[in-house]
């Protein structure tokens, strides 16, 4: 199940939260918890019993941990290094296994040896997000941040919590520990959840969802042949799907915890206002970057290891998070991509960066993470090369015209052109503009702003409802026979 | 804001999102017209133990609830209206029929722009052999004293190009490039196949008649050309017939709103309010003839696609034919009037002694069905009959 979707929306929610609100304060973790459990089994039942099984193994392995006494260093590293081998073991046979075993046969059919016999393994829903927030658990628990849960059920909400679940934001125990021992409920909590939830779903389902319909078709293409607005329209296209999409997602779980009383940190911040790759990671899936600075990048040496090394420690934290994106060679490169980016501003300084004027720097931060998204969104390396030379095709500006089953309204119509400019215009709108909007605050202090914000929720959930109902009608004019 | 305030905000969000849940199980009268079109019903989920564990059930569940959910008429209604209304344009959908909107309300069906304009594809050999078998079922039907009409109906696009959105277009000039028809059309001719023109009749009319040809609301040429259309196939035909058709006599030629073919495409859109966008059509109010005895009339066999339905919605109420059937894309059997579905095998049919009783066979194909064959009709009857 996902947020956006009319099940979701006008079955699971409106249940959950009468159950939730109607049992005793005291039973509504237990809520909480069922309800999770069900969201995560409503799309993968098989998996459940993974999630619940390795969720376990952390909660007994945390309990091994804290009993021993901080004097047994090794005993403790090794019991914290049996917890991590457990987790990154699944995460490598769940999500990379198919990947590596396709590339061992890859290399054995050009010695012409017969390739290893593999059924392809099912990658369970969430697994990245949840083995990451395991990981930061276990690792807090042994650098004595955060003492281990009191209860299995605590541990399994902080692990199965729906909201996050599935894509984030990573929560680190450490963030929700108190709260999920108590935490405050409240109109005002509510309502504020409710808006961001319903400022996620529109980001969804009325920005995201027809920019990535135009990214699908164009990158479906004969890309070797695509003419070059064609090209430029589908990467634009697919930068604002992708951010809109995965920020929507990540206002809807906030909204979501909200509703549930819990706050989570947030995960993306305006980030195409970037004026350079160092800054647009730390405004884009912050959760993850934090997560990466504080388990991998600072117990490599972090920038204490002189400039080589640091540059070093950059790029290979960038190529383990690409590579943890996705197993393929396209996510490897683009990891490596921003790593050798960011180690080169690192190298030149940041502070010549800052000197180039607002609107330039932004637009050339913009541009090289448009690259970026070329190797993301390609299905292939050899894809992603023909795509940046049909980026540059001046010649093939003409061809717009020659196919006719893809002319430009084949691509992309009116109501997306409107999605596109909205999508870079709340993309760009400077900080101080979102500031003055009070734009997570559901209900300002002026009474026509709050009125106002009551109505564009609405407006949101109707449009949103519209179109995701429309999704699910496809009819022809005639039953043909 | 009031606190009390606070709380009906809070509890109005449940509770609408409680509303529409519920609205999905019980039935609520119907405020909204039910949605128009074709579309399939999702399959129902299925309860065996592997679809519970891959979860195929809970994907079928919820595209079931997708397709049932309550208020669903109004959901998708103001999200066509949205496009329509704010972007002058209809819903691109991944299946189904895509609408396209040109100047003043003007309707068409995508695939026939694409048609237009998408250079003929079958080479002169296939035409050729196509028309020969065509050729010999018309000659095999005429040694049974059965005559054969392939009536050829024109497209949309063809006949009005300067109502679609230039864009569409892409550059190019449909009536300079070549479609299937245009390049069968003079072998239609060499072979002595007995077919009727349409395209070409109906360019010629475009420059006499009013923008009635074609109703901007619908896909199919309109009742009031249909009229036209079946003069001209009263006088192809009745040389050839042993009943000939009785004259087709026009009492009045009345505005009203759209009906029946003519607002096809504007009830595809599905959209909250359509009145705005349904422009009055003519319709010729047939006189009902009485002169010529019903065993007098011819008894016609209707192999068609949906442009035959309007020339079938006219000859009945009019008298002028027997009760007869419909081949709908030689798929389906109607008896007509009254289109009821008839339980008949096309594929086990004695051709021999089913097509006797008729008077002839009028085959309705659109000029942009050209790469088709009779859907199946030539080739089992000339398989049928020696």
């Amino acid at each position: 199940m996902v947020f956006s979707s009319l099940l979701f929306l006008y079955a699971f929610l409106p249940l959950l939260l009468g159950l939730y609100y109607l049992v005793p304060p005291r039973h509504r973790n237990l809520v909480a918890l069922a309800g999770s459990l069900f969201f995560y089994g409503w799309g993968e039942p098989v998996f459940v019993g993974l999630l619940v099984g390795i969720s376990l193994y952390g909660y007994y392995i945390s309990l091994w941990l804290a009993r021993l006494p901080a004097a047994a260093t090794l005993a403790r590293r090794g019991v914290l290094t049996l917890g991590l081998a457990g987790y990154l073991g699944l995460l490598l046979y769940f999500k990379y296994s198919n990947f590596f075993v396709e590339q061992l046969n890859g290399v054995l059919g050009w010695l012409q040896q017969g390739g290893i016999v593999w059924t392809h393994v099912v990658l369970p829903l969430g697994i990245s997000f949840f083995t990451f927030q395991k990981i930061s658990y276990l690792v807090d628990v042994y650098r004595g941040t955060s003492p281990p849960a009191r209860s299995i059920v605590d541990y399994l909400l902080f692990v199965a919590l729906f909201p996050q679940l599935i894509a984030g934001p990573i929560i680190r125990y450490h963030d929700v520990a108190a709260q999920i021992i108590a935490r405050d409920h409240n109109v005002d909590k509510f309502l504020s959840g409710v808006w961001r939830f319903l400022l996620g779903l529109a980001r969804k389902v009325l920005i995201a969802n027809p920019l990535g319909a135009v990214a699908d078709t164009v990158f479906g293409q004969d890309l070797g042949t695509l003419p070059m607005p064609y090209a430029w329209v589908g990467i634009l296209c697919y930068a604002f799907q992708i951010y809109f999409d995965f920020a929507g997602y990540s206002d809807m779980a906030i909204g979501l915890g909200r509703m549930l009383g819990f706050e989570f940190i947030e995960n993306f911040e305006r980030p195409y206002t970037a004026r350079s790759i160092t800054e647009f990671w730390r405004r884009w899936h912050i959760s993850l970057s934090n997560f990466m600075r504080d388990y991998l990048y600072i117990p490599l040496g972090g920038n204490r290891g002189g400039r080589f090394r640091t540059a070093f420690n950059l790029w290979f934290v960038f190529l383990v998070s690409g590579f943890w994106h996705g197993a393929s060679w396209n996510f490897v490169c683009w990891g490596a991509y921003h790593g050798t980016l960011l180690s080169l501003e690192r190298a030149l300084g940041l502070k010549r960066l800052a000197r180039l004027p607002g609107t330039v720097a932004v637009g050339l931060t913009f541009l090289l993470v448009l690259a970026s998204w070329v190797l993301f969104r390609a299905p292939t390396l050899t894809d992603a090369v023909t795509y940046f030379g049909r980026l540059c095709a001046w010649s093939s500006w003409a061809d717009v015209t020659a196919n006719p089953e893809l002319l430009w309204p084949d691509v992309i119509n009116h109501r997306t052109w409107a999605a596109l400019v909205v999508a870079a215009v709340v993309s760009f709108l400077p900080e101080r503009w979102w500031v003055r909007l009070g734009w997570d605050l559901a209900l300002p202090p002026s009474r026509f702003q709050a009125w106002a914000r009551v109505g564009l929720g609405a407006a949101f959930l109707l449009l949103a409802s519209g179109a995701l109902a429309n999704q699910s009608y496809n009819p022809f004019i005639y039953f043909r026979f | 804001m009031p606190s009390r305030l606070k709380y009906v905000l809070a509890f109005g969000f449940v509770g609408f999102l409680w509303l529409v849940g519920v609205c999905t199980y019980l039935p609520i009268p119907a405020i909204l017209s039910p949605l128009r079109g074709a579309a399939t019903p999702p399959p129902a989920p299925r309860w065996d133990p592997a679809s519970l564990r891959s979860g195929a059930t809970f994907r079928a569940i919820e595209t079931w609830y997708s397709a049932h959910v309550g208020l669903r008429t109004f959901w998708v209604r103001l999200d066509n209206q949205v496009s329509y209304s704010l972007f002058g344009e209809t819903q691109k959908r991944a299946e189904g029929t895509h609408v396209v909107a040109g100047d003043d309300d003007w309707l068409f069906e995508h695939h026939y722009i694409t048609y237009a304009i998408k250079p003929a594809f079958l080479g002169e050999a296939e035409i050729r052999a196509t028309l020969e078998r065509i050729r010999r079922v018309q000659d095999k039907l005429a040694a049974r004293g059965v005559p054969f009409l392939l009536v050829v109906a024109p497209s949309k696009v063809e006949v009005y190009p300067e109502k679609v959105p230039a864009v569409y277009w892409g550059g190019r000039d449909p009536a300079a490039v070549e479609t299937n028809f245009e390049r069968a059309r003079p072998l239609l001719a060499e072979y002595g196949i007995n077919y009727y023109d349409g395209p070409a009749r109906f360019r010629a009319w475009k420059q006499t008649m009013p923008d009635n040809l074609f109703i901007r609301s619908g896909t199919h040429w309109s009742y009031y050309a249909a009229t036209h259309v079946l003069a001209d196939l009263r006088e192809r035909l009745n040389p050839v017939m042993r009943r000939p058709l009785p004259e087709f006599r026009i009492e009045a030629l009345r505005s009203g709103d759209p009906r029946g073919n003519d607002e096809d495409l504007i009830a595809l859109m599905n959209l909250l309010v359509e009145a705005p966008y349904r422009h009055p059509a003519p319709y010729p109010q047939l006189v009902r003839q009485t002169d010529v005895p019903t065993e007098a009339l011819p008894r016609l066999l209707w192999i068609h696609d949906s442009f035959g339905w309007p020339l079938i919605d006219l000859v009945y109420p009019a008298h002028a034919a027997q009760p007869s059937e419909s081949l709908y894309y030689f798929q389906t059997a109607f008896a007509i009037p009254g289109v009821q579905r008839l339980d008949r095998n096309l594929q086990a049919t004695d051709w021999e002694n089913y097509l006797k009783d008729f008077d002839a066979v009028v085959m309705v194909w659109t000029e942009i069905a050209f790469d088709f064959t009779g859907w199946g009709f030539f080739e089992a009857v000339d398989r049928a009959l020696p």
